[in-house]
């Protein structure tokens, strides 16, 4: 030993065991600092990779430019790639069927082809994604996205020739425009790309030839990429000024630079910055508990050796900065492994995650990739958090009274024992034994504190994140009841919807299907209609005007025979005095929870409602009757919105080309999931509608959920973990704290078996605690994020009795667990041995 | 009556092998009061603590009131240490959470009994513990402490009462108090005491001085065939 500090490393021997526990806690929470670094990284690296897919991974464009611009533009300093395109025009490919005009506002009379050439450069700076064959070589050649080949028919396959005629523009219906022909173009197809956007009718995809020459009488755009991503879009307008190019030609990659450029805490939205700093917060908050309760206990143990120490000449500073040394030492150790062990369970999370996941691409993505900038935060935090657990006990130990702590050969006189009142209770449940572990458990305050506040964090953690995991799942549930398997969505003529309809019941394996058309109006009724104690509960939808009340409300059609059957009205009554039919029911959200089938409307047969139409016009509607629920399939309406429901011709009437049209399908075991996804194509090339594929919705869902789950509950084992080193660490050393007290006991007659009793009820007292203030805790808090929640579904809260069942079962494992080992080597021993130490 | 029968003690095996009693043969009558005296490392210590049934001889037996306590199971043991066996050590080592009051009736709380009224007031004017029931044991002196640990030793009304240099922490007014007190105990309530000393003074208050060197019974003097 050169140093008197190497008494540093003769006490990590002595107390290997101690010394190896706390490395670990360390290492714990070093990884998991790491671990949600690194999924922030990570995550921010693929919105990155995400943006490039999308958008192409130029940084800056310059439209309309001439050659020379070209020329300059290439040869700037700051510049790396440049690729130019040029627009060709719009070839013609077929005819879109005129329908009915109302309801194809901004559909255009054709379909078309948009061409475009573009230098090689540009294929990977618009990061093409080619399904089939290769980039065309000449400017005889062209690739067309995938969606281009449906509408062009059947038959074009690679190596086909493709032919149309071009035009400068695309005309839409009832548009007066000049289009300029171009001439007929001849293309070979040599691939085919992923689509990009799609459009109703498909009415406008694109295609993609060489471009092989700029010529100098002609205007094109270029993409580049300058030398440094950091700072690049105002190099991009610098380089776009200098060559005079006028500012509105001058673009960028908005999405890759700003997710690029940005520190990581830019990229996310406040909440999951929120989010992030409260789960670091709770891992350095568990780190200092695990390190300041080692640091004090052992601190504690060599009150009497800092004494003889402080007695042969050190000085209180020297004694601070060794206990100080000692931590950061642990820390420094910790520090690589915890590295390591994060990146690592990152990895293999990330792994596992992909293979869940993937379909889908932000999740497939996920990738480690340790940076310096992640290294330096963790090391500093780590450090800081570490250094800051054990100052404390520093402090105490720099404070030792030479003489008492030579005096005092154990802790027992410098603890400042407590007396504790008798409890009647204790002793006469558990007798003795009871009440001397009642004792020993409030003899040191500050102990007693720190080892139920451990386990409350560790109960509050269990509890809360398993309510948040379980509303998760609540609100899944609810959006799935309320979606059939594929839902049709957008502007049409019910005309053409019904025609769709029975297209559609023709498939296989139809199960159900509920067709809505709606229409948005507001209904201005007398204040009686709505019953008084819901009023409140409206206000988002209801408003008061004039003494009228100005409900948000819909027109319905579901289908004139249906609606007949229901309300037992004629619908050519219906047409004669626009009559309509009420649904007296709504659904409201009260304080907490979701009251389904509420009787919040008085309308009668005979009413009169004046409606306001999207037009801004008004119309009276006479109510013919009245139905209370039993329509399945409807959109689910909340706080009192008001649902009318007439035949097709009132709704075609009020309509005014603002009819929302959807139909919802759900298949049963006959169907033929192919046959159907054809047919749903299809739809969206005939008509003005989209469809959404619930079930993939679901299931991408459900991976989402998988993957939250994995996130979550991973980071609740871990802290459970850090958190049950506490426990076992407080807990075994109390044991070993009181060796010789033990030994006396047994000394004066106490069986082992006493002696285990009396351990036993220390820790169950110890959970008994912890789960009180742990649920005490937690409830609240599970309360407030349920609150928070219940802005995106609708759904009551209930208490998390799972977590906190399997939180007090954790607890009081573990805490009988901690004083086996302890006990077992108290016992092993005999008795005069451990009197004599 | 207390019997030994070639009892034994040794440490470690082969060359380190340290041999602490050898081969001891020794009988103690009831009421005795017997001294053990010896140089530091004689072997006394372990004398006295396999006689209390709180250390393992190596070989030999240990006979009380004809049980063999070896022969005893690990509960059996520490039961016959609650009922009839006094300790007192010289650290006093009373339990720091409870009171005096529960430290001295702690043998008799283990075994769910109440100590008779009358024998405790006794036991605590004796001991001159009236006031300091409610203390902790850190709130009182060394002669209280030890007095305390004393009324422990008592509280069963022990047949032996073994003690392990009871005065080495304190001054010689409070060690001869000490010693009064259980000189008084063991002839009020016909007890056995067996006390380890290297204070010859204190020896010498005693029936019978048997010393100790290097292991063995070196000598062994009667000082008074006839108690008082």
């Amino acid at each position: 030993m050169k140093d008197y500090r190497g008494i540093i490393f003769k006490y990590f021997k002595k107390e290997k065991k101690r010394t190896m526990l706390t490395i670990f806690g360390i290492i714990l929470s070093v990884a998991m600092i790491t671990s949600v670094f690194t999924i922030m990284d990570s995550m921010r690296k693929v919105m990155i990779k995400e943006a490039t897919h999308e958008n192409g991974s130029y940084y800056g464009e310059l439209k309309n430019v001439d050659s020379k611009t070209i020329e300059k533009l290439t040869k700037h300093v700051s510049v790396e790639k440049v690729g130019v395109y040029r627009d060709l025009g719009y070839g013609l490919i077929s005819d879109i069927p005129k329908k009915d005009n109302d309801f194809e506002e901004g559909i255009p009379e054709h379909r078309y082809i948009n061409v475009m050439e573009e230098t090689e450069t540009n294929f990977d700076l618009w990061k093409f994604k080619l399904k089939e064959g290769r980039f065309p070589e000449n400017n005889r050649e062209i690739i067309l996205e995938e969606n281009a080949l449906k509408v062009l028919g059947d038959g074009y396959k690679i190596g086909s020739e493709v032919s149309f005629d071009m035009v400068d523009n695309i005309k839409y219906r009832n548009e007066d425009k000049a289009i300029r022909q171009l001439g007929n173009e001849n293309y070979k197809l040599v691939g085919i790309m992923e689509s990009g956007i799609r459009r109703p009718y498909n009415y406008l995809t694109t295609g993609f030839t060489k471009l092989e020459k700029i010529e100098s009488d002609r205007e094109y755009n270029t993409l580049f990429k300058t030398d440094k991503i950091l700072g690049a879009s105002d190099k991009i307008m610098e380089i776009g000024r200098g060559l005079k190019v006028p500012e509105e030609n001058i673009d960028t990659n908005y999405k890759l630079l700003r997710l690029s450029a940005e520190s990581t805490n830019k990229t996310f939205n406040n909440s999951m910055v929120q989010m992030v700093s409260i789960i670091v917060l709770i891992i350095i908050v568990a780190t200092i508990a695990v390190i300041y309760n080692s640091f004090n206990i052992s601190v504690i143990e060599r009150i009497s050796e800092f004494g003889t120490l402080r007695a042969i000449g050190m000085k209180k500073s020297q004694l601070l900065n060794l206990v100080l040394l000692e931590a950061l030492i642990l820390v420094l150790i910790a520090l690589p492994l915890g590295l390591i062990s994060g990146f690592l369970a990152m990895h293999i999370v990330f792994t596992i995650v992909g293979n869940v996941g993937s379909e889908i691409y932000f999740i497939n993505n996920l990738t480690v990739e340790p940076n310096l900038q992640i290294i330096v935060f963790v090391v500093i935090l780590s450090v800081i958090t570490v250094l800051l657990s054990a100052v404390i006990p520093a402090i105490k130990a720099s404070k030792v009274s030479v003489i008492s702590a030579i005096r005092n050969s154990g802790e027992i006189k410098l603890e400042k024992i407590k007396k504790a009142k008798r409890s009647s209770l204790f002793s006469k449940v558990f007798g003795i034994e009871g009440e001397i572990a009642y004792k020993n458990l409030t003899r040191n305050r500050s102990r007693f504190l720190i080892t139920v506040f451990s386990m409350t964090i560790s109960m509050i953690l269990l509890i809360t994140f398993s309510s948040f995991t379980e509303n998760i799942y609540k609100i899944t549930d609810i959006e799935k009841q309320s979606a059939g398997e594929f839902v049709i969505m957008g502007n049409e003529s019910i005309g053409n919807t019904e025609k769709l309809r029975d297209e559609i019941l023709e498939l296989k394996g139809i199960d159900k299907l509920y067709m809505q058309t709606e229409l948005d109006i507001l209904s201005i009724v007398e204040k009686d209609k709505v019953k008084d104690k819901y009023l409140e509960h409206f206000m988002r939808n209801i408003r008061e005007n004039e003494g009228k009340l100005e409900i948000q409300s819909s027109i319905n059609y579901i289908g004139d025979e249906k609606l007949e059957n229901l309300s037992k009205v004629k619908v050519s009554d219906m047409d004669k005095e626009n009559g309509v039919i009420v649904f007296n029911n709504t659904k409201i959200l009260t304080e907490n929870k979701v009251e389904d089938k509420v009787k919040g409307y008085n309308f009668k047969t005979g009413d009169k409602i004046r409606i306001m139409l999207g037009d801004n016009s008004f119309e009276e509607v006479k109510v013919l009757g009245v139905i209370e629920d039993g329509i399945e399939g409807l959109d689910r309406k909340f706080n009192g919105r008001l649902m009318l429901f007439t035949s097709s011709n009132n709704v075609e009437k009020f309509a005014d080309g603002y009819l929302r049209q959807s139909i919802k399908i759900s298949t049963d075991e006959n169907s033929d999931r192919e046959e159907i996804l054809e047919k749903l194509d299809d739809i969206e090339t005939d008509y003005n509608l989209t469809y959404m594929d619930m079930e993939k919705m679901i299931k991408e869902e459900n991976v989402m959920k998988i993957v939250t789950n994995i996130f979550l509950y991973g980071f609740i084992s871990l802290i459970a973990l850090i958190s049950s080193i506490n426990i076992i660490n407080t807990i075994s050393t109390n044991i070993i704290i009181r060796t010789r007290e033990i030994a006396i006991l047994k000394a004066i007659g106490m069986r082992s078996k006493d002696i285990k009793k009396m351990i036993a009820l220390e820790g169950i007292y110890y959970s008994f605690y912890s789960i009180f203030f742990g649920v005490l805790v937690s409830l609240p808090l599970s309360y407030l994020l349920y609150k928070s929640m219940v802005g995106i579904s609708l759904f009551s809260y209930n208490i998390p009795i799972t977590g906190i069942l399997i939180g007090s079962f954790g607890t009081f494992v573990i805490s009988l667990i901690s004083g086996i080992y302890p006990l077992k080597k108290i016992n092993e021993k005999i008795i005069i041995e451990n009197i004599r130490n | 009556m207390i019997k030994i029968e070639n009892l034994s003690k040794s440490y470690g095996s082969g060359d380190l092998k340290v041999e602490a009693l050898k081969d001891i043969n020794l009988q103690i009558d009831k009421g005795e009061f017997v001294a053990i005296v010896g140089a530091s490392g004689s072997g006394k210590s372990t004398l006295l603590h396999l006689l209390g049934g709180v250390d393992k001889p190596t070989s030999g037996k240990v006979i009380i009131d004809n049980v063999d306590i070896y022969n005893l199971s690990e509960n059996e043991l520490s039961l016959f240490r609650r009922r009839n066996v006094g300790f007192i050590f010289q650290a006093y080592n009373l339990v720091p959470v409870l009171t005096v009051e529960e430290n001295i009736k702690l043998p008799l709380l283990l075994d769910k009994k109440e100590i008779n009224k009358n024998y405790f007031d006794e036991l605590v004017n004796i001991l001159r513990l009236e006031d300091r029931l409610s203390h902790l044991p850190n709130q009182l002196s060394g002669g209280q402490q030890q007095r305390t640990s004393i009324g422990r030793a008592l509280a069963y009304n022990p047949s032996v009462i073994f003690a392990d240099e009871p005065t080495g922490n304190l001054d010689s007014e409070s060690s001869k108090d000490i010693i009064e007190l259980l000189k008084l105990s063991i002839k009020k309530y016909n007890q056995t005491l067996i006390l380890v000393t290297h204070d010859l003074n204190i020896a010498s208050l005693a029936d019978r001085i048997i010393t100790i060197g290097d292991g063995e019974i070196v000598k062994d003097q009667v000082i008074k065939s006839e108690r008082l």
